[in-house]
């Protein structure tokens, strides 16, 4: 959205617009702060092979199904970054964690967050649908670089759940969380315990020992 | 049985204006058609629709270029007609919704395009058609119209010398239908898919020509075929005569304008025919480009610009991009001559109406004749609206007056009983084998370039295919969506008019417009402006000629 | 083989469900350039393989929009869709039809719902009857007008986007992406005399369903950026009727909610969309949420600058002439 928000700077219409707001304030904006995703910081400036060598606790056992969030990709061309439906960074990531990724169609869908206060039921529906797509493809655990999609798919995952008729229990974790794992971080710190879903379960799977 | 009072069949610009100007006057109309309406062909073409509207300009000069453009086998009568329809033709259409572009101060803009004296094309970027096609469909969608979408055409029953109605194929459900009708109109377009290398969709497979021809109207000029100059290496793909009316160049291999040596005045907008047989004479005497798909010339946008190119030439650039990997604004664009357009068709007058009472037709399916020996770009579009809407009205006013149609018990069999013979057989001819022969002769024998030997052969290959198609076979015995079967049918419908091109081609000794014998490279008035006619024999083709209408323009040498 | 041809594995949906008690994959390898599209390759198997496998295909050159299909999951057409990146990245090409249209067989669907969809959003210019339009001349219209129905004029109605949209997969009351960016392009044309009526409409048939995941531009091949369409409608739904549904009372909510504080309320925005009567509606979710994130109970306090941020409002409100 920021990096949006960068680009609209650019039409000397919103520029006009900003400047007129903030001027009285004698500020000036000119849409050149650097918007980066922390996915993609993690990505390209630190990299995969320096993260690999990082990991204290390789995530062996999990599988995890990566859900990327509509705004980090789209629409591609103006985001510059990933295709917008064929994506593979947050895969890459996950492998070097040592998780397995799962690839599953909903990993680029919506999580149904934007229409959750316009028509919750179809929100809820949207949201069943990629977790359940996750976990029929054998996920034990989701995961987000979204705040709004981990709303969505573990906040309102019962909800979810009803409205697709089916029992879902995905615990789903923010892309922090499983980086922090990874890198030997306790679930205390990385607050796990405050999830709607609780993630135990997919803890249990995680079968390599840790790296001293 | 199905019932209306004027059955439309085919979808495109002509048969919609068609189905409009029915309802309008009073009908109950149904429109019959293999493709959803905004599926047709008609959206694919690009550069624009002529009017004079401009101050310089005039309908008489667009009279006159058309009738030069024709090289003087068009019906003047029927042009002037034509050309005084075509301001209030686009106005309407612009009433309708259509998104034209725009000059600076808010009037309709025109560009530039082959044969014309002024820049007398009214267009919507490079998408014209598709502009058109969306606006009077959003227009047509809003009346009382029963649609028959995704039906083919089986058959026309004719009795007692009058239309009766038509037996019909549900696609999508595998049934046979038959309609009873008062009057049909039929606006099924071309048949461009006779030909290995043509800008045409892959619907356009004259299905309607064919059966009107069967069904005993006479055609006409069929020998008349435009090729286009500029089509997409390979792939066929059309790319407009506006990217040469916005200022596109012409190269050979040696980087030479060619063009100076063919049109010395206007260079790249000469007339289709001959900016067409530039290339292939430049390709032939060795100065064109060659590669895997045979030879070619350059089509030049360079100069003119990013902006230019990505804002007027959008779709073409897309395709360019897409379809050859090239890019217009850095590269030039890798070209060759297409069949493009059937000047040729169903033989009608200036309302629409045939031979047989009660069956009218209109647009490329449909010979009036307007462009006779050779159709100017832009006059297409205008003629489907114009001719669309006088077919309408008289199938209407025929309908309202004619007796009630009698369709029998057996015309259901007799029409579907081959269908069903195709699908019974153990073994037999592949349809699309057929097709793909029978393109592949048509274009060495009856292309740009035409003689009597290559001719005398045409035939000799067509007929033999004739004969095999008399086996052909349907593997697939599904009801829905049965591709198989239409190919089938399609395959039979190009056959008969692959027939009557190569047989009237023969036939006309002498050059003219898009028709050019190496064995007869003049024009001949004195024996032959006039129009073929060909009327289907139990032998085949048989010929007749009728003459040209005159008003005023005299024939002269025919220089750009 | 021609020069350059590289091996083309396809798999292809086949289903004739008055035969087929269930769905197939068909292999077929056929050898292609690169540069060919999907079409083609669909075509070769027709023509020199398997004369049974059907699909929908016309013009070839991206005009007609007939031959939509999903592509390796994406929606796409295939007439322009080369194989050989496809092949790059997966290795072969699965071919499917389009979703949320049933199939009527193999790679061919009802398109019912799509046109359906588009049937609802009255398609049809209503010239108003106290602006007749001039008599035996065109309109006139600026070339700055043309501009505003932006790229919508190119839409081929494939149904790429109606295929891509998970709203219209999850509710059928969504009108999709290609019926609303044609609504705006009746919205915005000076020759529509309903405008206004279109908008106020749309607002309660479906406009604020739209998600904004953006799947319907990606999948677009005319560009016509239908998600960013129907954030304009959005915005001149809001201008001419105010903030009257649930989502226009979000998205203006949103808005005023962080002016207060310069920073987000939820449980006020909850308030602020569906007003007490059904945030009580909600209590029982906010209950089990609000036992494992205790601070959004509390009322956030001011951020540093709160007065700049409400000064901001208040030139932005100033500069649209009024609040």
């Amino acid at each position: 959205m920021l990096t949006l928000a960068n680009l609209r700077m650019n039409d000397p219409g919103v520029r006009a617009k900003v400047d007129g707001a903030l001027k009285p304030l004698g500020i000036e904006y000119r849409g050149t702060v650097r918007v980066k995703h922390l996915l993609r910081v993690l990505v390209e400036d630190i990299g995969i092979p320096a993260l690999r060598a990082k990991v204290r606790r390789p995530l062996g056992g999990l599988k995890i199904g990566a859900f990327y969030g509509c705004h980090l990709l789209r629409p591609s061309d103006e985001m510059g970054w990933e295709s917008g439906e064929e994506p593979h960074a947050f895969e890459d990531l996950l492998d070097a964690l040592g998780a397995e990724p799962v690839a599953y169609r909903g990993r680029v869908m919506c999580c149904g967050f934007p229409i959750q206060f316009v028509k919750p039921e179809t929100a809820s529906r949207i949201a069943g649908r990629q977790i359940a797509d996750a976990q029929d493809h054998g996920a034990h655990a989701m995961a987000t670089p979204c705040p709004l999609c981990h709303i969505s798919l573990d906040a309102y995952q019962n909800e979810a759940s009803r409205a697709v008729g089916r029992p879902l229990a995905m615990p789903v974790f923010h892309l922090p969380q499983v980086v922090g794992l990874a890198l030997g971080a306790s679930p205390e710190e990385l607050g796990l315990a405050r999830h709607l879903v609780p993630t135990e379960p997919a803890l249990a799977r995680i079968s390599a020992p840790a790296r001293t | 049985m199905l019932r209306h009072e004027v059955v439309v069949v085919g979808a495109g610009l002509a048969g919609q204006r068609a189905a409009l100007a029915a309802i309008e006057a009073g009908r109950d109309v149904a429109l019959l058609t293999k493709l959803h309406p905004l599926r047709s062909h008609s959206g694919a073409a690009q550069g624009g629709i002529n009017a004079a509207v401009g101050a310089e300009d005039s309908v008489d000069t667009h009279i006159f270029d058309t009738v030069k453009g024709s090289d003087y086998l068009g019906d003047q009568d029927a042009i002037e007609f034509f050309c005084r329809e075509a301001g209030p033709t686009v106005v309407e259409m612009e009433h309708f919704g259509t998104i034209f572009s725009r000059g600076p101060d808010g009037s309709l803009a025109r560009r530039p395009f082959g044969g014309a004296h002024f820049p007398r094309t009214i267009y919507a970027a490079d998408r014209t058609g598709l502009a058109l096609l969306q606006a009077l469909w959003e227009r047509l969608g809003g009346e009382h119209l029963t649609l028959y979408e995704e039906w083919d055409l089986l058959r026309l029953i004719v009795r007692d010398g009058r239309v009766q109605g038509v037996v019909a194929f549900d696609r999508r459900r595998g049934t046979f239908e038959e309609i009873a009708a008062k009057a049909v109109v039929l606006a099924t377009g071309p048949a461009g898919r006779i030909y290995a290398r043509t800008t045409n969709a892959h619907s356009c497979t004259g299905d309607g020509i064919a059966l009107a021809y069967e069904a005993g109207a006479a055609l006409k000029d069929m020998e008349f075929v435009q090729f286009h100059p500029t089509a997409l290496l390979e792939s066929g793909i059309l790319i407009t005569e506006g990217a040469r009316g916005e200022g596109g160049l012409l190269k050979n291999a040696s980087g030479d304008r060619f063009m100076a040596t063919y049109a010395p005045h206007v260079l790249e907008l000469a007339s289709r025919d001959v900016v067409s047989r530039a290339i292939v004479t430049e390709i032939g005497a060795g100065r064109g480009f060659s590669g895997p798909y045979g030879g070619y010339v350059h089509l030049e946008l360079m100069h003119l610009g990013r902006e230019k190119i990505e804002s007027r030439l959008q779709e073409i650039c897309d395709f360019a991009r897409h379809f050859a990997g090239i890019d217009p604004v850095t590269q030039p664009i890798p070209v060759y001559p297409a069949q493009h357009y059937m000047m040729g068709g169903i033989g009608t007058d200036a309302k629409g109406a045939t031979n047989v009472r009660g069956l009218y037709a209109a647009g490329e399916a449909a010979c009036v004749s307007i462009h006779g020996a050779n159709r100017l770009g832009g006059n297409s579009l205008l003629e489907t609206l114009v001719f669309g809407k006088q077919a309408g009205l008289a199938a209407a006013a025929y309908a309202d007056t004619a007796a009630a149609p009698e369709m029998h018990a057996s015309d259901l069999d007799d029409a579907t009983g081959p269908l069903r013979a195709w699908s019974a057989k153990p073994d037999g001819e592949d349809p699309s084998a057929l097709r793909a022969e029978m393109q592949a002769t048509m274009e060495q024998y009856v292309g740009i370039y035409r003689d009597e030997a290559g001719l005398l052969e045409g035939i000799r290959r067509i007929r033999a295919l004739r004969a095999r198609f008399g086996n052909v076979r349907v593997v697939d015995r599904s009801q829905v969506y049965n591709l198989n079967l239409t190919d089938a049918l399609e395959t039979g419908h190009m056959l008969e008019l692959a027939e009557a091109i190569v047989v009237g081609a023969y036939a006309r000794t002498e050059s003219r417009g898009a028709h050019a014998r190496t064995d007869f490279p003049k024009r001949d008035d004195a024996q032959w402006m006039r129009h073929t006619l060909a009327s289907r024999g139990p032998e085949g083709p048989v010929l007749s000629y009728a003459p040209v209408g005159y008003t005023r323009w005299d024939p002269t040498e025919r220089v750009y | 083989m021609a020069a350059g041809a590289i091996s083309v594995p396809l798999e292809v949906y086949r289903f004739d469900p008055a035969h087929d008690p269930a769905p197939r994959y068909d292999r077929y390898t056929v050898e292609l350039e690169p540069h060919v599209p999907v079409l083609s390759a669909l075509l070769k198997v027709r023509a020199e393989i398997d004369p049974t496998l059907t699909l929908r295909y016309s013009c070839r050159s991206a005009i007609c929009g007939s031959c939509a299909l999903q592509i390796n999951s994406k929606s796409r057409l295939a007439c322009e869709t080369p194989v050989g990146p496809e092949i790059e990245r997966h290795g072969r090409i699965v071919v499917e039809p389009m979703r949320n249209q049933p199939v009527l067989r193999d790679l061919v669907v009802d398109q019912g719902p799509f046109w359906h969809q588009y049937d609802r959003i009255d398609p049809h210019l209503r010239p108003d009857p106290a602006h007749p339009m001039p008599v035996d001349a065109p309109t006139s219209m600026s070339p700055e007008q043309v501009e505003r129905f932006k790229e919508t004029p190119r839409c081929i109605a494939c149904a790429a986007c109606f295929s891509a949209c998970p709203a219209v997969e999850a509710d059928p009351t969504f009108p999709g992406p290609m019926a609303l960016a044609k609504l705006y392009r009746f919205v915005v044309d000076p020759r529509d005399g309903t405008t206004q009526d279109r908008l106020v409409r749309i607002q309660t048939e479906g406009l604020w369903l739209c998600l904004r995941c953006h799947l319907c531009t990606e999948a677009c091949p005319k560009d016509v950026r239908p998600s960013e369409r129907i954030r304009d409608l959005k915005e001149m739904a809001i201008a001419v009727q105010g903030a009257t549904e649930r989502g226009s009372r979000h998205a203006v909510g949103f808005k005023e909610n962080i002016r207060v504080a310069g920073t987000l309320n939820e449980t006020r925005l909850v308030r602020q969309t569906d007003g007490v009567v059904g945030m009580v509606g909600q209590l029982g979710q906010g209950l089990r949420i609000w036992r494992k994130k205790p601070e959004l109970l509390h009322r956030p306090k001011p951020i540093q600058g709160q007065a700049e941020v409400d000064q901001i409002y208040e030139a932005l409100d100033d500069a649209k002439g009024g609040p």
